[in-house]
């Protein structure tokens, strides 16, 4: 096994020196040195041209099947909107006349290895420390996650304004811990980060430029992988993490519809929050107390009346699963959320921008047709007609290969080939998990890692 | 909202999206001009596939050979390379095939009238390798035309490989092979169906260009407009276009005999003209669609048959298909003849089934003797035969009143005696075809009882050149012996050695022809006989028993 892997990385490595004195030569033979990489960008749209290529060709055969074939036309559409519209998000630059005050809320359950290291961070950012607020809570933890969290707001208590421990002996939730440094604050904005994140020092004066507008509620900032070096899981999620945010958020921000912004890193104006703090930290669904999908709920609670952006500027890492089995239960958590507040967000969506809305429809669409989809090219048609699903496949990696291009664009030299390969391969075999998420949406155990 | 839209991301990104669509607009015009209507994923599985194949069909073929220079004796049987085999064809065969099926899509997508013609790549593969193993090889046009009409020698076991339509999937899958095999082929084309990008099921004319190009294809023409069922009556029914006379529905009549000739002379000529513009080559020879000339036409009488007679004026060589009952299978060297048969190769024929029909086929040399220890190429013509314990046995079926058979491979003879040791359970009577040239065309040596009769049947029309009427004539009960004699015109029909009947006066037209067999009573599964033996000399004298 470990032959293999060494294998598949020398194969890896052989690639990625090939393309990178490829793009050298490419790169010294136009002009002088820029950051464009004329060989990537030939790739990237000669992906998108053999894409284009393979959809035409299939055209043919619209009538024959008009729901595959929608399927097809609007996925596509779909994917080339993200990349187009995020390619035009507007870039706003810091105002140093509007700083607002800043809490960061921070709930921790047995994270004693890390605590320290994320709360020392906000210490270190390239803000007012007069204007920062912190607020740890220790959601009844077994290690000596509250030991460390003491021990750092000693260290920094005399730099920053305020810092606030609260330590719960019983587990009683995330939500409940991000609802009770809610209720705690006393500054403007306050900023989600999740215990294994660590932001960089401009993180704050990004997410908080925007609050200026003040239909703005929510800022979702970008997250990257901590660990991805860790191994080929790692370095998957660091490309969908990358996708997610730059491509995905960036495009639904242009409207200022981002559908959630995440845990891990995001900001939300206090006062908004106080209108439905309450019925938040209560939400039920179907009956059963909600209690994963947190922020993906706030957001929702914020859309129905202001507007949530993505600032790619802002940024800060995360720690991911690196093992298979948590990997599937994280995705499994948050695909219950994604139907869960879809669904709600379906009621409320229509009312805002109509692109924007057309487009969350289509995505709905989408990820309804999507297991149908899956389960005709890859069980259905080889059975009944013997046809393999190589087009379905193909076109698979080959949208992937899209994303994977783009991030070794815009990142540099990583794993993104073996990522994409990764990634295409979990595509297939985590297709599964939608429906079952459908078909579970009420079984709330998993609730927390 | 929260977009921006500077000019310059704009004027760099419409750029990119004008090339991107330029490209792939390009691509599908490039496409379709090399491989007409085909989606790109068929394209690329058949160039996977042809790729494959060939190095397969080369590992198969080779692969023999391969393993032998290793073998330790370095002795290996070899085949005699095409240019070394012995000039010495006299009769030619022609095999027509269809669409060759890689999978049963292609079924689907095949047009109904060509049910049951198509056959199974499998079966197909079987077929040209075992033909090849057996040292049979393919000839191309020029060849053909140059052994007919020009007396250019050329080696026996040579065939034509003739596809029919211009099928995609007689193309590709064949292509491979071909080339492996080193082998030609003609391929028949609806000018209409395949002119400029063809479609899905028919090729391309680009497609078709690139097979001449390869040096492996020839084309001739399956007619312009004229591959299709047309109504003959006002009861609706139809027939082939070409064969039948159309009805006119505007004028509730079908059209005149006039009116018939114009329209499949003009058809023929614009198939021609069409593919000769299309390919820039001379296009000589013509495939009847459905393989009708006329013979089973609902509204043109025989007299009135002319279809032939344009096709062969039109072109050099027109191609119907063989059938039982027709005569031999293979076509022997007649300069003045235009009309050419086929063998219509069966789905559910093996390789060495049709090797079979191929040898079996083959002119057979003098003297000729058969024990009947197994089918040297005895066709059927009408009602059943069988040879088995070293004996061939025809008796009419229940039903019927008689049965014939010809030896196939008998038709360039000329003078010859025939010796045949019969044995006849009921004394039924004795026909032997001699200087037999198809179903319309040969003699007969007739013995019944009380008569003999030498008669020749010329064009269909049957007729007594000479008749003896005896009350000694009879045919035995049990075993007895029959002796003909044919030497130029003259024939002489024997029983245990005594003439019965003899003639000079046999017609010009059937100065050769082969030899066959046939009984017949007016009482319905009645007649039968058994050979046990057929000695073919070519001398007068009647060998001693």
């Amino acid at each position: 096994m470990k032959k293999l892997r060494d294998f598949v990385t020398s194969i890896h490595d052989m690639v990625e020196k090939a393309i990178s004195r490829l793009s050298t030569a490419s790169r010294n033979i136009g002009q002088q040195a820029t950051n464009i990489d004329p060989l990537l960008w030939f790739m990237f749209f000669f992906t998108i041209y053999v894409i284009l290529i393979l959809k035409v060709n299939t055209s043919g055969s619209i009538a024959d099947h008009i729901f595959f074939s929608a399927y097809s036309v609007i996925i596509t559409i779909y994917i080339f909107s993200r990349f187009l519209l995020a390619h035009f998000h507007k870039k706003v630059v810091v105002d140093m006349n509007y700083q607002p005050t800043v809490t960061f809320v921070v709930p921790a359950k047995n994270e004693g290895g890390n605590i320290g290291k994320t709360i020392e961070r906000f210490a270190e950012v390239d803000y007012p420390m007069d204007k920062i607020e912190v607020i740890a809570i220790n959601d009844g933890s077994t290690d000596n996650t509250y030991e460390a969290m003491c021990e750092v707001a000693e260290k920094i208590s005399k730099k920053i304004k305020r810092v606030e421990i609260v330590n719960w002996i019983e587990n009683k939730g995330k939500r409940h811990g991000m609802a009770e440094g809610v209720m705690r604050a006393r500054h403007e904005i306050i900023i989600f980060i999740d215990s294994d994140s660590f932001i960089e020092p401009d993180c704050v004066s990004h997410l908080v430029k925007y609050f200026s507008d003040p239909m703005m509620g929510a800022v979702s900032g970008h997250t990257d992988v901590y660990n991805r070096n860790a191994n080929l899981l790692t370095q998957m999620q660091a490309l969908r993490y990358y996708i997610a945010f730059r491509i995905y958020k960036s495009a639904e921000s242009v409207f200022g519809s981002v559908t959630c912004c995440p845990g891990c890193c995001s900001a939300y104006r206090r006062s908004y929050l106080n209108e439905f703090l309450d019925e938040w930290l209560n939400q039920s669904f179907l009956g059963a107390p909600c209690t994963f999908g947190d922020d993906r709920a706030l957001t929702n609670f914020i859309l129905k009346k202001y507007n949530a952006v993505y600032c790619a500027e802002a940024k800060a890492n995360t720690v991911v699963p690196d093992n298979f089995k948590q990997y599937v239960k994280q995705q499994q958590r948050w695909k219950k959320s994604w139907v869960r507040e879809t669904l709600i967000a379906c009621t409320f969506m229509w009312r805002r921008n109509a692109v924007a809305m057309i487009f969350f429809y289509m995505y709905v669409f989408l990820a309804i047709a999507s297991p149908f989809v899956f389960f005709r090219a890859l069980f259905w048609l080889p059975i009944t007609e013997s046809e393999w699903p190589l087009v379905y496949l193909g076109g698979l990696f080959l949208m992937l290969m899209l994303h994977g291009l783009y991030y070794r664009i815009k990142v540099g030299p990583r794993a993104w080939a073996l990522a994409i390969i990764s990634f295409w391969f979990h595509s297939v075999l985590l297709m599964w998990q939608l429906p079952w998420a459908v078909v579970t949406i009420r079984d709330s155990r998993w609730g927390t890692r | 909202m929260y977009f921006s839209f500077p000019r310059k991301k704009i004027i760099l990104l419409a750029g990119i999206l004008l090339v991107l669509l330029y490209s792939v607009y390009q691509t599908f015009n490039f496409k379709s001009q090399l491989f007409g209507e085909s989606p790109f994923g068929q394209i690329f599985v058949r160039t996977m596939s042809d790729a494959y194949k060939t190095l397969v069909y080369t590992v198969q073929e080779k692969g023999g050979n391969f393993a032998s220079v290793f073998s330790s004796d370095n002795v290996y049987m070899s085949t005699p390379e095409k240019a070394d085999r012995i000039k010495n064809a006299r009769a030619i065969p022609v095999l027509t095939y269809h669409a060759i099926m890689t999978s049963k899509d292609e079924t689907k997508q095949s047009p109904e009238s060509f049910e049951g013609h198509n056959i199974g790549l499998k079966e197909f593969e079987d077929q040209m390798f075992t033909l090849k193993k057996n040292g049979w090889e393919t000839i191309t046009l020029l060849e053909f035309q140059s052994f007919m009409r020009e007396g250019k020698e050329i080696p026996e076991k040579s065939f034509l490989l003739t596809f029919d339509d211009g099928a995609k999937e007689s193309y590709y899958p064949v292509e491979p092979i071909l080339k492996v095999l080193e082998y030609e082929a003609v391929t028949f084309i609806l000018p209409s169906f395949s002119q400029g990008n063809g479609s899905h099921y028919y090729l391309s004319e680009n497609e078709i260009s690139r097979a001449i190009k390869s040096g492996r294809w020839e084309v001739g023409s399956h007619g312009n407009n004229v591959h299709t069922f047309v109504p003959v009556d006002n009861a609706s029914n139809t027939a082939p276009a070409l064969a039948n006379r159309k009805w006119i529905p505007e004028k509730n009549r079908t059209e005149t005999f006039e009116e018939y000739e114009n329209r499949i002379r003009e058809d023929l000529l614009v198939s021609q003209k069409k593919l000769e513009d299309m390919f820039n080559v001379p296009i000589k020879t013509f495939a009847f669609p459905f393989g009708e000339f006329g013979q089973l036409s609902k509204n043109i009488p025989e007299e009135d048959m002319i279809l032939p007679t344009v096709a062969t004026d039109i072109y050099d060589y027109a191609f119907y298909q063989w059938w039982k009952g027709e005569g031999f299978t293979f076509n022997y060297r007649e300069p003045y003849k235009g009309m050419m048969k086929r063998i219509s190769v069966k789905p559910t024929w093996s390789g060495d089934d049709l090797l079979t029909m191929l040898e079996n086929g083959k002119p057979k040399t003098l003297p000729y003797l058969d024990t009947f220890q197994n089918n040297q190429g005895w066709l059927s013509t009408w009602g059943n035969f069988d040879i088995a314990d070293s004996q061939l046995k025809m008796s009419a079926g229940e039903t019927a009143t008689g049965a014939s058979i010809i030896l196939d491979g008998s038709k360039d003879w000329k003078n010859y005696t025939l010796h045949l040791d019969v044995d006849s359970a009921e004394n039924t009577g004795v026909f032997v075809f001699i200087r037999y040239r198809d179903h319309e065309n040969f003699a007969t040596c007739n013995i019944g009882n009380g008569f003999a009769h030498v008669e020749q049947t010329i064009r269909g029309k049957q007729q007594v050149i000479k008749g003896n009427r005896s009350e000694s004539i009879s045919v035995p009960k049990g075993p007895f012996r029959v002796d003909i004699e044919v030497h130029d015109r003259k024939v002489s029909c024997s029983i245990n050695g005594a003439v019965l009947v003899d003639t000079e006066f046999l017609d010009g037209i059937l100065d050769y022809g082969g030899i066959g067999l046939k009984i017949w009573d007016k009482n319905s599964g009645l007649s039968s006989i058994t050979i046990d033996t057929l000695n073919i000399t070519d001398s007068n004298v009647i060998p001693q028993r």
